[in-house]
């Protein structure tokens, strides 16, 4: 398919968006009829668009990642499971009011403003996702929800790698801000904030940020992480709907308790990165660590990035070292199949430590039906890589993303709280 | 009021010049404190000008920062429209109240102030740091009218982070006082700092003692108030020597509930809903706090405080600011 072709679908896609504002991204970018596979990747949103909030599942997650991330953890000090409600029921109609754009409603002056102001009155929606999960401490025993925990859901443990920051990690809810610009996230935190003053503590949080991806084809990728490796080539195509009912949602009908179908469970992991001694290694080592060449991300002994390695024809690891990050990561094996997950990659960058090193790094989440079978699973053949010695996970925690509210009047969190 | 001839000396502050005493000399000698109430005679505009400027500039002469042009111009109060259902003399009585009760909280400072210096100039340790945290409440439930005074607010209660370390000479006041009695555990050298503490709080209350408190100021204080807590009282950081943190807290929690109560019969008939948050959130806070008091009086130190204490706090002041600040709107001054 041609450059002509994509860009045609492209705009075909624009013109579905504007015309079936309220159907989900996903539902309107499913279908290989429409849409070419190779072209199927969708973009990006521009600053006037608005990601449709209703769905079955929430936004922010098969939604194209924009350029900046802002992930907050909180505790949650709501005093009865009535103020719980209330606090998803308010958080509901914020993101939804802040996700569609819109002017701020006006107020006698002696009153303070009804928000902000930072992105003005109108703002224009910019492509803003607000994605919401919990942490299984939010079923401890002050709202009565220990029955309703979804069965997976647990604190993150300590992986042989981790140092984590006790100030950077878990928490009750977690709220995932995704847009075009920093600003427009900052805005919606603020918002959501002053709305929810008192049923909320802020635990921690981080910002990320990346260069969106500009190749529209499932398996490459432009975006690039701080160590200068293409990061995402691999990754689970999210138009791909089969794939994602399979590796990624909650389906109904499981043992899990009922109220979390459409849901997925989530791992943010914070990454730090030492960089400066990471520029000091040789690219040779650099690529043998990762598995594929840093110019082009092409698996090494491959010519071109989206191809398959092929191991099961490289068993000593002559072409891609046994212990590259790839090749631990995903085997491509048919037992390893069900351990692909969702990624979304973020880079952070917050000064210097005391050591006077820079101090970035990757804000990472992924996304699977099965905390075990997905994320750990990769974790834990991840574990002793020799990436290690060029990073430390100092920060995170495991959530459960709520389904999405399929139509006005309902709310996040309502099939647990209802 | 229209016949008092007013100095403005910084954002949203005037002196009623006419009754402003004599500052100066009252800072000189203070060790015969007489409050000022009897103004002198006959007025003479230009001495009443460089009185006011010691409340503008404060002691020493320099540092305020009281704000910049008005020296001298004699400015009429912005007017204000009410909001409907706000009888305007219920208002001016309960800002008179209020005035009163700021001047009887700056001259009871006055008092507690002189006991505590007492003892550090009589070499008392044990004494003085029994005195420490109840000498300054007058001080905190006043604090956002006290800290219009720019220079006096510094040299009387501003925390070593504002200085270049413990030994900066411009390190003045309560807290330089709590250094030395608490970390230091001596009153070794205090002399000097209890001298000039008790000066500047004369001083204080002297300008206090003239000052016209606008509706507006008077309302916006009482959000100032929980604000000051919500944002630095909360974080243990105000009295880290002596970790008696909990007693500023609650004088600030005190001024701004005796606002609310000034008003209360106001803002009880334009808005009883808003009344009703903020009472809530009143008693929330101090439900709080009381599980932190001692049985002989007074509170546990702050370090006691647990994590989850600490968030429950956050979470109550930040929805007691949210509603505190919707007071102004409500009332239309």
């Amino acid at each position: 398919m041609g450059q002509e072709q994509r860009k045609l679908n492209r705009r075909q896609w624009l013109i579905g968006m504007s015309v079936l504002g309220g159907v989900g991204l996903l539902e309107l970018l499913g279908g290989p009829h429409r849409l070419g596979r190779r072209a199927a990747v969708a973009q990006v949103a521009s600053p006037s668009q608005a990601i449709p909030f209703f769905g079955v599942h929430q936004p922010g997650i098969t939604t194209p990642t924009p350029a900046e991330a802002l992930v907050v953890s909180f505790d949650v000090t709501a005093r009865s499971r009535q103020e719980l409600r209330q606090l998803f029921q308010t958080l509901t109609e914020r993101i939804q009011f802040l996700m569609a754009g819109g002017s701020l409603e006006v107020r006698d002056p002696k009153f303070p403003p009804s928000g902000s102001g930072i992105l003005g009155s109108p703002f224009s929606p910019d492509g803003l996702t607000v994605t919401v999960g919990v942490g299984a401490s939010l079923f401890d025993d002050r709202y009565g929800l220990t029955e309703l925990r979804p069965k997976r859901l647990k604190p993150m443990p300590r992986f042989p790698n981790d140092r984590l920051d006790p100030t950077l990690v878990h928490g009750d809810l977690l709220l995932q801000f995704h847009a075009n610009h920093a600003e427009t996230n900052i805005h919606a935190l603020r918002d959501i904030i002053k709305y929810l003053s008192g049923l909320v503590v802020l635990r921690w949080q981080m910002a990320g940020f990346q260069q969106p991806d500009q190749l529209p084809h499932p398996h490459q990728t432009s975006t690039r992480n701080l160590l200068g490796f293409k990061d995402g080539t691999a990754n689970l195509d999210t138009q791909d709907q089969r794939l994602m009912n399979e590796l990624v949602w909650v389906p109904p009908h499981t043992d899990e308790p009922a109220w979390t179908a459409g849901g997925t469970y989530e791992v943010v992991r914070v990454i730090r990165m030492f960089v400066e001694f990471w520029d000091r290694v040789a690219l040779e080592e650099q690529e043998q660590i990762f598995g594929r060449t840093k110019d082009t991300g092409v698996p090494l002994g491959y010519r071109r990035e989206e191809d398959e390695p092929n191991y099961a024809r490289d068993p000593h690891g002559i072409q891609i070292p046994l212990d590259a990050h790839i090749r631990l990561a995903n085997p491509r094996t048919r037992e390893t199949a069900h351990s692909r997950i969702l990624r979304q990659g973020f880079n952070y960058s917050r000064g210097f430590d005391k050591a006077g090193q820079l101090d970035m790094g990757l804000l990472f989440a992924c996304y699977q039906r099965d905390l075990e079978q997905g994320f750990e699973a990769v974790q834990n053949r991840l574990n002793g890589e020799p990436l290690e010695e060029y990073i430390k996970p100092i920060g995170g925690g495991y959530f459960f993303v709520l389904p999405g509210v399929p139509a006005a009047g309902g709310y996040l969190g309502q099939g647990l709280l209802g | 009021m229209g016949s008092k001839t007013k100095l403005w000396i910084g954002v949203g502050t005037y002196l009623i010049v006419s009754a402003l005493p004599g500052l100066a000399a009252a800072q000189a000698e203070w060790t015969s404190v007489e409050t000022a109430k009897t103004p002198r005679q006959p007025i003479d505009l230009a001495q009443a000008v460089t009185e006011a400027d010691l409340c503008r500039r404060g002691p020493g002469g320099e540092g305020g920062e009281g704000g910049e042009g008005g020296e001298g111009s004699v400015m009429a109060p912005a007017p204000t429209t009410l909001a409907a259902g706000v009888d305007a003399a219920a208002l001016n009585q309960a800002v008179e109240q209020y005035e009163a009760y700021v001047q009887a909280q700056a001259e009871d400072l006055v008092q507690r102030v002189q006991e505590f210096t007492g003892t550090i100039i009589a070499g008392d340790l044990e004494a003085a740091k029994t005195l420490y945290p109840t000498s300054r409440i007058p001080w905190e439930r006043i604090e956002p009218v006290a800290e219009r005074f720019a220079a006096f607010d510094t040299s009387i209660d501003a925390r070593v982070d504002d200085f270049q370390g413990e030994t900066d000479p411009e390190f003045t006041g309560f807290h330089r006082i709590e250094l030395g009695l608490f970390q230091n555990n001596s009153t070794d050298g205090l002399k000097p700092f209890a001298e000039k503490l008790m000066s500047d709080v004369v001083g204080l209350q002297r300008c206090i003692s003239v000052l016209q408190i606008e509706p507006r100021d008077m309302v916006v204080g009482a959000a100032e108030l929980i604000e000051e807590v919500a944002q630095s009282k909360i974080t243990g950081e105000e009295d880290r020597y002596s970790r008696t943190d909990f007693w500023s807290f609650h004088a600030n929690v005190e001024g701004s509930m005796q606002i609310v109560d000034l008003l209360r019969p106001i803002v009880q008939s334009v808005n009883p809903q808003l009344l009703a948050d903020i009472d809530a959130g009143f008693a929330d806070v101090n439900q709080q706090l009381d599980r932190y008091r001692l049985p002989e009086g007074g509170f546990k130190t702050y370090d006691q405080l647990t994590p989850t204490d600490k968030q429950r706090l956050q979470a109550s002041l930040a929805r007691l600011a949210e509603d505190l600040a919707n007071l102004r709107g409500v009332l239309g001054v």
